[in-house]
């Protein structure tokens, strides 16, 4: 709708649009903007500077709040941009249509006002709280994805459901934070929006928003490098996040009015509406300190009753790395718990998800609710993606008998399938096809601009893309293996039919693609490999000759270990494990060689892959070193002389102080010699010594007389402990 | 209620049983004034700490025996803390670095430094010089040792060095020659059965000699591990029947078992059922380079004789493996896939 291009206008002002995109950065940008407008003679950047007004007018009316109501009512629009709305009839019904986004139909007013520019152009500017929405009107310099950003919520991407879910929460908490909702209604305090990128999350609060006739203040998380401009200490993250709560808190003290603009929030407003909270750029978190005083801040927010605030939306965007997705739930936490290891570090979360960004007594408490975005559907994509190319082609979205030659939209299934449901890529994807270079310059000449939209203008009823078409189909394939297809294409090594007399034929799949397009760390791939290639090996000489492989290119890998080429050492190392395996794999036994016999039949059938158990195995023997030097400070060390850790006592003599210590059955006598066990047990444990050193018996060693799969721990240790005490 | 191998522990340098020359030339050494850094070496059991422990009482008198257990945190250049515990009396100070990791080299300095900046305390103290004793300095880095040998000249005149290490092979040899190298040699079996007899004697218990020296040779010459198992023994069934069985470790049994499963059939998916097995000793802590002997070991002492240098050369070359490599389960387990295809094939070819 109002995203639609106008055609006349665009033209003239495309080539100004790469100097929008410069426009839309930092608070060092303005001034430099400002000569470039003036320069340029152009109209495209009037519309900050509207905004800009539009801010300093309310800041304006914050200084007199009891003239607030009045300038406003002066108004001729309900919208505070009103002030610079041209009389012109039809802007003036766009802008009845998009009261609610005074940013973009700004986009008809501005052009057609020049006079009012210049005049306005001297004005101070402040930071854009939507930076992309200040833009000429054609929309060439802009990625797609923000130009043909969802107006309605018919436009949206998202399942109708999620639609509704989002919707009843909105204005439940409207009710609420209006003084009027049902009883209950006043846990609708936060709602999380939680989904992997591009799946249309804040898009959806926004539509929603403006559907609902909420205002939304958004945190803008603020530049830092101002601040070290002047001349002062730069900002850390607490910072930042003292003004996050500043905002929060000052949400609810202007409840109607505008922020400072210091704070970088950017305000909707209109006063007999409601408001919404939108935190949709998280501080950065991964700072320990900053995390802490985030979450602090939510708490505290939390406290403020319903009525008395707005209901806050936090968007989430989920970003594992590709491994952690890629294993289950287990793997998962054992890869977190060897982070937490890591105290000293300050990224110790990696994995973003809402429990991570939120507080668990916020996140678990009443008045946080959550929505699960699921990544985009194929058939939802390609939806949105055909809406635009209507849009592009002029049929606008009304049309809905717009067809499309098969090829295209066979192209357009292809890009939709291949963005793993992230619309934004996918439109970018889209526009990348049909605009090449000239998009990815961020630059649209005028002239080029023009023939295009002649070449696909004119209403033709069967859209062609051509572009599209003729996108390199190859280029979509070349992205990254699922995990059982590279590990398959590794495992099973298929080669193809011998020739020329060679004793096999060449591999199918070559290991060095195969490496360049994992989906995972290559370190990971080879502990799947490392673990499932037994199964995969007729017999044990091609195993021996895999496993020497493994050997040698963990050797291999260890020594570029905290050099600079650790990168290349560990390449290496994997192309010699999996090349050595796929070449070690059904190699005709040599002459002497150990060939199978009749009882290893091969395994042909469908194999089960399993997930590496070696993480698993390093937990576990982290833990039991964590016990064992407890042990050894608490109980152990005491009875055998004082001495420190040693590394070859486990072995040795810990059997026997299991033995001993629980044979003797109470260790209570054993003298305070020195005050070991005190400093090293808080709380006094003495009397819960012998557990502890069964415990230790536990991890220490392996269970008697072990059953070759060894059953559960605890279990045995159970014998054991009987054994000893008889 | 102290362990024996604790109880019994001679405190003096009299009171050793065993290298009777040792003992004289260490309390000659300590008698004469001064000290050079000292480097003790031998294998587990042999009595180094014992014998350190009984130097710095000769030198130092009882007071080096009142000790107590501290903690300290150092600062890593990349602002990492470690917390290392030590122990201490008023005259030395007892460290093991390899608690700090790859951060060693701090620890050493650090706390060198600060020991030999410190003036001895108590003026009573016959000597004006502080001990700084190092436990497993072969585990030391490259790095903390060299480390180690700058401190050792700089602040020879208020310090001196102790280091315990099993061999000399991991010491540079700037280090190993600013020491007196001490030999503490494994006990002989009938030295370990003399020092249970001691024991026993001190307990009131008898011991049966055939037991005795069932002990002695179940303990691999370890006189800490004889000690310890005596008394588990003793715990277990006293009084002692002849015949009464020596308990092992179990991991060392269970590791065994696996170089059994090794010997009993060769097939890659008994190779799988072995790594779940190695998986499971590795993770109670026990070093891989001891799980490979083990298990080495058991195949030589079981295979055809001429199999055995080449499963000799196999475990020697995955033992260099495991020390450079960081998965040691895959060195471990192609040690074991090596094997089980050369004994394979070995055996086909006698049938």
């Amino acid at each position: 709708m109002a995203c639609k291009p106008q055609p006349s206008q665009a033209k003239d002002h495309a080539v100004h649009s790469g100097a929008v995109e410069v426009h839309s950065s930092p608070e060092p940008a303005p001034r430099k903007c400002e000569a470039d407008a003036d320069n340029a003679d152009s109209d495209d950047f009037d519309i900050d500077l509207e905004y800009d007004s539009d801010l300093e007018a309310l800041l304006n009316e914050l200084t007199q709040p009891q003239q607030e109501p009045k300038g406003r009512d002066a108004n001729p629009a309900s919208s505070s941009t009103a002030v610079d709305w041209p009389d012109d009839a039809s802007s003036q019904s766009a802008a009845a249509s998009q009261r609610r986004r005074p940013l973009s139909s700004q986009k008809f007013a501005s052009s057609q006002d020049p006079e009012r520019r210049r005049a306005l152009s001297d004005r101070p500017r402040f930071k854009l709280a939507r930076p992309q929405t200040g833009s000429d009107a054609s929309g060439e310099g802009q990625l797609w994805w923000q130009q043909y950003e969802p107006a309605t919520v018919a436009e949206l991407s998202v399942h109708s459901a999620k639609i509704a879910q989002v919707r009843g929460w909105l204005e439940l908490a409207a009710e609420a934070a209006a003084g009027r909702g049902s009883h209950g209604a006043d846990y609708f305090r936060i709602l999380v929006v939680e989904g992997p990128a591009g799946s249309c999350k804040s898009t959806c609060v926004r539509v929603l928003a403006r559907e609902l006739g909420l205002d939304i203040l958004e945190w803008i998380n603020p530049l830092s490098g101002r601040i070290s401009e002047a001349g002062q200490l730069a900002e850390d993250g607490v910072g930042v996040v003292r003004r996050f709560e500043e905002f929060l808190m000052q949400a609810e003290r202007y409840s109607s009015l505008a922020l400072q603009p210091s704070t970088g929030a950017a305000v909707d407003a209109s006063p007999q509406c409601g408001k919404l909270i939108l935190v949709d750029d998280i501080p950065n978190i991964g700072h320990r300190d900053t995390r802490e005083s985030f979450r602090a801040a939510l708490m505290r927010f939390i406290a403020i009753p319903a009525r008395r605030s707005f209901p806050m939306v936090v968007v989430v965007t989920e970003s594992f790395a590709t491994q952690q997705v890629l294993e289950d739930d287990g793997a998962r936490r054992a890869v977190r718990r060897l982070r937490e290891h890591d105290t000293g570090s300050h990224s110790d979360i990696s994995v973003w998800s809402a429990t991570d960004v939120l507080p668990s007594a916020v996140y678990n408490s009443a008045f946080c609710q959550t929505i699960r975005f699921n990544a985009v559907a194929p058939t939802i994509m390609a939806k949105g993606l055909r809406r635009i190319l209507q849009i592009r082609s002029g049929q606008g979205t009304s049309a809905r008998g717009a067809k499309f030659t098969p090829a295209s939209t066979a192209a357009i299934k292809a890009i939709a399938e291949e963005c793993q449901g992230d619309l934004r890529l996918a439109v970018t994807k889209l526009q990348l096809a049909l605009a090449g270079g000239e998009v990815a310059a961020g630059e649209a000449s005028g002239p080029a601009a023009d023939r295009k939209r002649r070449r696909r203008g004119g209403g033709a009823q069967a859209v062609d893309v051509g572009g599209l078409a003729a996108m390199d189909v190859g280029e979509a394939r070349r992205s990254a293996l699922d995990t059982f297809h590279a590990l398959g294409k590794v495992l099973y090594a298929k080669r193809g039919p011998a020739l020329n007399g060679s004793a096999r034929g060449q591999l199918e799949s070559d290991p060095d693609e195969v490496l360049d397009r994992l989906p995972m760390d290559i370190g990971t791939f080879e502990l799947y490999v490392h673990e499932n290639y037994p199964d995969f090996c007729s017999h044990i000489g091609e195993a021996a000759e895999a496993a020497g492989g493994f050997s040698d290119a963990d050797a291999v890998a260890s020594s570029g270990r905290g050099g600079a080429g650790t990168g290349a050492a560990d390449l290496y190392g994997a192309m010699m494990s999996v090349r050595g395996y796929m070449h070690a794999r059904d190699r005709l036994p040599v002459a002497d060689a150990a060939g199978p016999t009749p009882g290893e039949s091969r395994r042909r059938a469908m194999a089960t892959f399993r997930k590496p158990a070696f993480f698993e195995n390093y937990r576990q023997r982290m833990a039991n070193s964590r016990l064992l030097r407890d042990e050894a400070c608490a109980g152990v060390l005491r009875l055998d002389g004082l001495r420190l850790a040693d590394s070859g006592l486990v072995p040795d003599a810990l059997p026997y102080w299991a033995r001993i210590a629980i044979g003797r059955g109470t260790l209570q006598g054993s003298g305070a010699r020195l005050q070991l066990a005190r400093l090293a047990t808080p709380g006094g444990a003495a009397d819960a010594l012998p557990q502890r050193l069964a415990a230790a018996t536990v991890h220490g060693g392996p269970p008697l007389a072990p059953p070759p799969p060894p059953p559960q721990q605890q279990a045995l240790a159970e014998d054991d402990i009987q054994d000893f005490s008889d | 209620m102290a362990l024996w191998v604790e109880k019994h522990r001679p405190a003096t340098l009299d009171k050793l049983s065993f290298h009777q020359g040792l003992s004289e030339h260490l309390k000659k050494l300590a008698g004469s004034g001064d000290l050079p850094h000292l480097l003790v070496y031998g294998p587990a059991g042999a009595g180094k700490r014992t014998r350190i422990a009984a130097v710095l009482r000769e030198i130092y008198g009882p007071g080096a025996e009142k000790l107590r257990v501290s903690q300290r945190v150092f600062e890593t250049p990349s602002r990492r803390k470690l917390e290392i515990s030590f122990i201490s009396s008023n005259y030395h100070i007892e460290v093991n670095p390899s608690d700090a990791g790859i951060y060693d080299r701090v620890v050493i300095q650090d706390l060198i430094k600060e020991v030999a900046q410190t003036q001895q305390v108590a003026t009573t103290s016959a000597r004006k010089f502080k001990i700084v004793v190092v436990h497993e300095a072969d585990a030391l880095s490259r790095d903390a040792q060299h480390a180690l040998r700058r401190t050792m000249e700089k602040y020879m005149t208020n310090m001196r060095v102790i280091l315990c290490s099993t061999s000399t092979g991991k010491i540079i040899s700037p280090v190993q020659s600013r020491c007196l190298l001490v030999r503490v040699a494994a006990p002989t079996v009938d030295e370990v059965v003399d020092v249970m007899g001691q024991v026993a004697k001190k307990e009131g218990i008898t011991i049966p000699p055939p037991l005795a020296r069932q002990l002695a040779e179940g303990s691999k010459r370890n006189l800490h591990r004889a000690l310890l198992m005596l008394e588990a023994a003793y715990v277990q069934q006293y009084p002692f029947a002849e015949t009464q069985p020596v308990v092992l470790p179990e991991w060392e049994a269970y590791t065994k078992d696996i170089a059994a499963a090794a010997l009993g059939s060769q097939t890659p998916a008994r190779l799988m059922e072995i790594r779940k097995q190695l998986y499971e000793v590795l993770a109670h802590c026990i070093p891989p380079s001891m799980v490979l002997k083990v298990i080495a070991l058991h195949l030589i002492s079981e295979v055809d004789e001429a199999l055995r240098p080449e499963v000799a050369r196999q475990a020697a070359f995955y033992e260099h493996r495991l020390q450079i490599g960081q998965k040691a389960i895959v060195h471990l387990e192609a040690f074991i896939a090596k094997f089980m295809s050369i004994y394979k094939r070995h055996a086909m070819a006698t049938d």
